[in-house]
């Protein structure tokens, strides 16, 4: 983390080809660590360009306050850096994503094992985030719980790493999953409230962590549905297809859209749909994905 | 025979011959077909049957005459031929992904 000329700490957050610059006060990075791990620091392709946008991460004018500033204009002015850390995390991701032109970024988790990677795509609120950290819990690698990225002509995806994200509303279902106390939710090393969610320092699950890139063995396309039981269904290559499309998030910035890249990853990866409504139900069906037994 | 989500309804045929927009982008899956239209960043997925009759949809050929031809491509499919070949041509109507010539 450099220093800048007026005392602020720098920190460069990438995906691919795509940045965003990020100064701050001292005061808040321990904060921005914890949020944005330095392994997001990689180098991004030659000939990159500048930053997608420069936000400034400060005190408010009484010092009372934090308040976030993108392109010189404040967005955002909150009680605390607890309070700004959910819009920090959320802006900045839109951001980079929305910069990244040399690959393709997946609203999907991604986790690993034994070197293998799955990529798990799915949209908000289906249960993404916490059936990461269960897999964590179960001895894989974590990546990410929200966004993954692949070059071209690549099967090699790389996580953005934060932490994971999960629902204040949902802590008493996660303390049963995972049996956490309530010591997690106040220990700054693991946990980062920010209404409404908490953000969990992956190690809280388990301790592998995905460093670099990861070759995938499966993608499996999850949904989290009460009360319909357990549904593990691969999927053909059309249907996959269609189902990668619906998870690309920079796909505007992508020639064609990025349909024939994703057309191309759903022919070279076995894909499969989930459904479950309880942990319990999914055994040791994910170590068998990874190891291609499924 | 189908594609994705199509209902059984019969088409409201129109005289004339079917022909394939040419605003989309199409990748071949084993025997399936995505059609990617950009400007309504829509993905169609087509199965095996419905890719066929995709694939007579050049304005050359009838209804009746596509009919006719997979009729005597696939004798055992009987009388469904009419049925699915109407109802998929109704659905790619539907979708906006073919014209009338």
């Amino acid at each position: 983390m450099a220093l800048s000329e007026v005392g602020l700490l720098k920190r460069d957050i990438r995906l691919g080809g795509g940045w965003v610059s990020l100064e701050l006060a001292p005061a808040f990075s321990q904060a921005v660590a914890f949020l944005f791990p330095p392994g997001d620091d990689r180098p991004g392709p030659s000939g990159s360009t500048g930053p997608a946008a420069r936000y400034v991460l400060t005190a408010t004018g009484s010092g009372s306050g934090t308040a976030l500033v993108r392109e010189g204009i404040t967005i955002l002015s909150v009680s605390s850096v607890e309070a700004a850390a959910v819009h920090l995390v959320d802006r900045i991701s839109y951001d980079v994503v929305d910069a990244v032109h040399d690959g393709l970024v997946l609203h999907a988790a991604l986790v690993a094992k034994g070197g293998r990677g799955l990529i798990l795509p799915a949209a908000s609120g289906s249960g993404k985030s916490t059936l990461a950290a269960w897999l964590v819990r179960r001895g894989f690698d974590y990546g990410s719980d929200e966004l993954a990225y692949t070059p071209f002509d690549s099967s090699v995806f790389y996580p953005f790493e934060r932490p994971i994200n999960l629902k204040q509303q949902a802590r008493e279902r996660t303390n049963a999953i995972f049996g956490f106390s309530a010591d997690l939710y106040r220990d700054p090393q693991r946990c980062l409230p920010s209404p409404p969610v908490d953000f969990i320092a992956s190690g809280a699950f388990g301790p592998g962590r995905i460093h670099g890139g990861v070759n995938i063995a499966a993608v499996v396309f999850p949904r989290f549905t009460p009360e319909r039981g357990f549904k593990l269904q691969p999927v053909s290559k059309g249907r996959a297809g269609l189902e990668w499309m619906r998870h690309l998030l920079n796909a505007r910035n992508l020639p064609g859209h990025g349909f024939s890249e994703m057309s191309r990853l759903a022919r070279v990866l076995p894909a499969y749909l989930l459904e479950y409504d309880s942990f319990d139900q999914l055994g040791a069906v994910f170590e068998e994905l990874v190891t291609g037994g499924a | 025979m189908k594609p994705k989500n199509v209902s059984n309804q019969t088409a409201d045929l129109k005289l004339g011959k079917p022909v394939r927009k040419p605003a989309y982008l199409l990748e071949q899956m084993d025997d399936e077909l995505l059609l990617y239209n950009p400007d309504e960043t829509r993905v169609i997925q087509f199965n095996p049957t419905a890719s066929l009759i995709w694939g007579l949809c050049d304005g050359t050929r009838s209804l009746d005459e596509m009919i006719a031809m997979l009729a005597d491509l696939y004798p055992e499919a009987g009388e469904s031929i009419d049925a699915d070949v109407r109802s998929t041509i109704a659905e790619f109507d539907r979708l906006g992904c073919i014209e009338w010539r």
